[in-house]
């Protein structure tokens, strides 16, 4: 090779060299001889990431009320750093935070020192942080530590936004509520694209907050600033901004009107069914003292059978999730959790399972038609009447505790040991007979001809025993217990479970909807819409839909059909006819809260709107009997089906069925109230007195009237009475008389509630 | 002390002749790369959130596989390479293609294959092909005519041609640099390089002038040009002298520079990486780190200037000229003396591609040096 291409070799070294000289020498200006300047620059220059919240999604109702949303709220922060450089002593320390707790008490929310102590020590927030301590405080507070930045060092007024639940306490349930994501969620949550976790963020809880997470949050932006050593803001880094975006709404199948009228008439009829006290029993001298009416809770659920959709879901006790805005308090968290306090978050609805009682014997009545036990042994054909002594013995009974000592046979006996003479299947339940349903029960075990668990079968096929699919978290299964169930909880735990065997008396148990059977009021009622709706199986919705902020529709539930079932229609007009008699009849069990004020019931419009049900009392050892009732209507094409609950109640016939009744007859006649919020809610519980004082001007004689305008005069910024018995209370206007009217609803919307 | 120069005649014939510096050279700086990608990227660590390892864990792997890609290609052999040199061309032509059609979009360049978790740059592979073509066109002959001329403008153009597509404005000028040090090493006439220069400034001109280059290539051009725009890029190129500056004479100590940890110099794990290097470790580490680029580009100009074939020779040519530009840019737009185009510091900075790429490159030159007293077959 040539000489000459080794030397063009080193034009290319002489290149290279000339450029790394060039990089030596610009770094060693840069490093070395303008070193220090980049450094005081790097010094001051820090930037710091502001996430934008986005707005999180809405909760809207069936016709598209907004029933959570959200709103700005003030919030006071500390800033632990700057709090440290203060240098303040222990004593002063202390003295600052109870003089913040003092001024925030006086702007009229609750706060204890060791609060503020226990959110300053928050693990979640990063020294330089402005770590909230108080969250929805009144603004006043702005002005006040914001001219004492010496007294307060790192104390700051902000605005945060926050949920909003519109209606207070009604649907709460349903709702849910959020709060600061924990360690768990953070870890087994898998968010969905741009949509992760921050250690502080805000996460639902329970409810449809919690169901429909990943909706309704958004995708959190950012402002990237730049500050100086101060703190102080020199620019913003435009190029940075990411916009937030924010979260979809869910639109409920719930008519909020009616979950106000149903939680209203539920809470009603606890303060009543408390206030009465349980008979003892001439018909039944065994008995010792009956247990007290404790009614601890409670649960309504309203669905229209036609699709599966939950028009309302009541559970009581129940909470304002308003409360959990910046956490809930130490000692409220602890009495909501409190099971002596009901424990009011504990969905009853969905979470609470309950033996049906005689409510059970539509499933049974389907069972024994279907598997043609009606005309063997000693069932009678369905429509050959018997006469019902009131009592049944059982030759061999076993495993039901409760009749031990009667060791080989027992007795079951109506309630009160009524006879029913001329029973059918119609009348079985018009009247509900339990005997004729022992028989049943029993014959279906006995005779070889008949499947064992037929009850639980058709049970089953009516949705009992398995969730419902609705989308609420926490639903339980409810239970049906079979001999193969009984003997696998046996070997599983036999301690708890000693008998493994079964028995025709456990049969006979199960035919009434006792023993073991468990079943979720929402369970129920959908069971009871399968019959109505002549068999089809919906997964029942609470959400309707899903729309995105544009109002473009991502994603719509419909009608979930699980399955179909058969019910012959022979079988299907028998039992409505009883069911109907339920209310019609004057020996149905529901007659008198159907056609009488005098048991809280009403008249109900008969003539217009048929309504079938079925009654149930479950007997619960120990406590008063739950109170059941189910309903359906209009009985040509129902679109209501009712169940109300209530433990420790006693009868269903004379607690639950008077409480369906009258929110049936408000929904069929049309006048179901308008929900209020809790700003109504307010101005309505403001303006009570002047409308008082109104109704006495207006009825009262001319003497009064001139009092009680010199009176009225003197008002100033509060409430101010008009002459047409309107009251302006903060931008709202009270009616005078819709308000006196609505007391006869909802007394206790009027009283105690000052505070919200 | 072991001489290097001397044939060890106690090894088998392949490795009679190795030069161990070279690859030593590569692998070191290969690891100075991890260690910087993972201080540009662990984040600041705290109890509540650890230090971030996926880009250490995946620069290392790529730094391994790099490193047994080097022997691969350097047991392999750059002779066995140009036989096959139609069929790089023709694979390096249809990758780009393949790339423009069915490739994904990184911040604005359509350049990647998506390959489960991994992405795949193939002109960084294609500057290592560009080479081995160029090598073999030239190789041949004795003194570059205006026909071979030609035919390497045309070669080279294509694959420049689809990289403009993507756009990828710092890889094409890669490519430009590669073949004019090697169109010089060749030797080509004045007159011809003359036209040649010319037909480049044309080009530039045309490119300028066209609407194909995207604004923020302007911009950060315009930047270079006039200081006192403020905008984006100009931050950029701000922060980047604060954080080199910042680095003094001895550096803040690994992992302590306040400008990496603040994420004020964006992409500073791969085309701003040596602003970490410099913040961190100061000038003295800045310039060992350049040192050690330093002598690996003496160790490849070397082995080209005692290669017994010219092929072997241009390779090398090329393979410095790759590295010589490459690092003159990195680190001359992160310290402020050329504008900003985004091109990887070879062997440091973060990029699969890049870092295996390079590796072949140091394998080939390797090869040259092991074969120099082979015949070619």
């Amino acid at each position: 090779m040539d000489d000459l291409i080794r030397y063009r070799m080193r034009v290319l070294a002489v290149v290279a060299i000339s450029l790394f000289v060039a990089l030596v020498a610009r770094l060693w200006f840069l490093q070395v001889l303008a070193g220090d300047e980049a450094a005081a620059v790097a010094e001051t220059n820090i930037t710091r990431v502001v996430t934008i919240q986005a707005p999180r999604g809405r909760i809207l109702d069936v016709d598209g009320r907004v029933l959570v949303g959200n709103r700005i709220a003030a919030s006071i922060t500390v800033n632990r750093s700057e709090l440290d450089q203060a240098d303040l002593g222990r004593e002063e320390r202390r003295a600052m935070l109870t003089s913040i707790a003092v001024e925030v008490n006086r702007s009229g929310k609750l706060l204890k020192v060791a609060d503020l102590e226990r959110a300053l020590a928050n693990q979640a927030y990063g020294p330089y942080d402005n770590v909230p301590i108080a969250v929805d405080v009144s603004e006043d507070l702005l002005v006040y530590f914001g001219e004492r930045p010496h007294r307060y060092p790192g104390v700051r007024v902000a605005d945060t936004s926050v949920r909003s639940f519109l209606y207070g306490d009604l649907a709460a349930h349903i709702l849910g509520w959020v709060g600061p994501v924990n360690d768990f969620e953070l870890r087994v949550r898998r968010p969905s694209e741009g949509k992760s976790y921050e250690l502080r963020d805000e996460i639902g809880k329970s409810g449809v907050e919690l169901m429909f997470e990943d909706e309704l949050r958004g995708v959190n932006g950012r402002r990237v600033l730049e500050v100086d050593r101060r703190g102080e803001i020199i620019r913003e880094r435009a190029d940075l901004f990411v916009a937030p975006i924010a979260g979809n709404d869910v639109v409920l199948t719930i008519d909020i009107d009616l979950q106000n009228l149903v939680e209203a008439e539920l809470e009603r009829t606890v303060y009543l069914a408390r206030a009465k006290v349980p008979e003892r029993n001439p018909n039944d001298p065994e008995a010792g003292d009956p247990p007290p009416f404790v009614v601890p809770g409670g649960a309504v659920v309203v669905l229209n059978p036609t699709d599966g959709g939950v028009l309302a879901m009541a559970s009581y006790p129940t909470y304002d999730p308003n409360e959990s805005i910046g956490g809930f308090t130490f000692d409220r968290w602890a009495e909501l959790n409190d099971p002596a306090s009901g424990l009011p978050m504990f969905n009853r609805a969905v979470q609470g399972e309950y033996a049906p009682g005689s409510t059970f014997k539509l499933f049974t009545a389907h069972a024994a038609w279907h598997e043609g036990v009606f005309g063997v042994g000693r069932v009678k054909p369905a429509d050959e009447p018997w006469d019902d002594p009131g009592d049944y013995f059982l030759q061999s009974c076993r495993g039901d505790a409760d009749d031990l000592e009667s060791a080989g046979g027992c007795y079951f006996k109506n309630a009160g040991l009524k006879p029913y003479e001329q029973v059918d299947l119609i009348r079985s339940l018009t009247v509900s007979s339990d005997v004729y349903y022992y028989t049943i029960g029993e014959s279906i075990f006995v005779n070889t001809q008949h499947p064992d668990t037929a009850i639980q079968d058709a049970a089953a096929l009516y949705g009992l025993g398995y969730q419902t699919g609705l989308q609420l978290p926490f639903e339980q299964d409810g239970y049906l217990p079979t001999p193969d169930r009984r003997a696998e909880r046996h070997r599983e735990n036999p301690e708890a479970f000693p008998f493994p065997g079964w028995y025709p008396g456990d049969n006979v148990n199960v035919a009434v909807g006792q023993g073991e059977v468990l079943t979720t009021p929402l369970q129920l009622t959908n069971a009871y819409a399968v019959f109505a709706n002549g068999g089809f199986r919906w997964a029942p919705n609470i959400a309707e839909q899903i729309t995105a902020p544009d109002g473009s529709v991502v994603l719509d539930f419909g009608p979930r059909l699980v399955s179909e079932i058969e019910i012959d229609p022979a079988f299907r007009n028998r039992v409505m006819r009883g069911l109907i008699g339920v209310t019609v009849d004057e020996e149905g069990t529901a007659y008198w809260a159907f056609n009488s004020e005098a048991t809280d019931g009403i008249y109900f419009p008969h003539d217009r709107y048929s309504i079938a049900g079925k009654t149930g009392t479950a007997e619960v050892r120990g406590k008063a009997d739950t109170s059941l009732f189910v309903a359906f209507g209009p009985t040509r094409t129902p679109t209501y089906v009712v169940a109300a609950i209530l433990e420790e109640a006693g009868f269903g016939s004379s607690v639950a069925a008077p409480l369906v009744a009258r929110v049936l007859e408000r929904v069929f006649e049309e006048t179901v109230p308008e929900a209020p919020t809790v700003d109504e809610r307010y101005a309505r519980s403001a303006a009570l007195p002047l409308c008082v004082e109104w109704f006495r001007w207006k009825s009262g004689d001319t003497l009064e009237r001139l009092e009680s305008i010199t009176s009225g005069a003197e008002a100033g910024s509060g409430p101010v009475l008009g002459a047409d018995g309107e009251v302006r209370v903060r931008g709202l206007r009270v009616d005078c008389e819709a308000l006196l009217d609505d007391l006869v609803i909802r007394p206790e919307l009027l009283i105690g509630s000052e505070s919200s | 002390m072991v001489d290097f120069r001397a044939p060890n005649f106690d090894r088998p014939a392949l490795l009679r002749h190795v030069d161990p510096l070279l690859p030593l050279l590569a692998t070191i700086l290969a690891g100075i790369g991890t260690l910087m990608v993972y201080s540009a990227t662990r984040g600041p660590a705290t109890d509540l959130r650890p230090a971030d390892t996926s880009y250490l864990y995946r620069q290392a792997l790529f730094a391994g596989l790099g490193v047994g890609a080097m022997l691969i290609t350097a047991w392999f052999g750059h002779r066995r390479v140009r036989r096959l040199v139609i069929p790089i061309y023709v694979g390096l032509l249809a990758a780009l293609v393949a790339v423009l059609i069915g490739g994904i979009e990184v911040r604005g360049t359509q350049g990647w294959f998506q390959l489960g978790e991994y992405r795949i740059q193939p002109s960084e592979f294609g500057k290592i092909a560009l080479i081995v073509v160029l090598a073999a066109v030239f190789g041949g002959v004795e003194e570059v005519g205006a026909f071979r001329l030609g035919v390497a403008v045309v070669l080279t153009g294509l694959p420049v041609l689809a990289i403009w597509l993507q756009p990828d404005l710092g890889t094409l000028l890669v490519y430009g640099a590669i073949t004019t040090g090697m169109v010089l090493v060749a030797g080509a006439r004045g007159r011809h390089l003359l036209v040649l220069g010319l037909l480049l400034l044309t080009g530039l001109v045309a490119v300028f002038q066209s609407k194909d280059l995207a604004d923020y290539q302007i911009e950060r051009l315009m930047v270079f040009v006039d200081d006192e725009k403020s905008t984006a890029a100009s931050y950029n190129l701000e922060q980047a002298e604060v954080a080199i500056g910042n680095g003094g004479l001895t550096g803040q100590g690994l992992f302590e520079g306040t400008q990496n940890n603040s994420d004020l110099v964006p992409e500073q794990q791969t085309d701003f990486i040596f602003t970490v290097i410099a913040e961190e470790t100061g000038f003295v580490g800045s310039v060992v780190v350049l040192g050690v680029i330093g002598l690996l580009l003496t160790r490849i100009w070397r082995i080209g200037r005692i290669a017994d074939d010219r092929f072997g020779l241009l390779l090398a040519a090329g393979v410095f000229s790759m590295v010589v530009f490459q690092v003159f840019q990195s680190v001359g737009m992160a310290t402020g003396i050329v504008p900003i185009t985004g091109i990887p510091l070879p062997l440091v900075s973060h990029g699969g591609s890049s870092v295996l790429a390079t590796f072949i490159g140091i394998g080939l030159v390797e090869s040259v040096h092991m074969r120099r007293h082979q015949k070619p077959a």
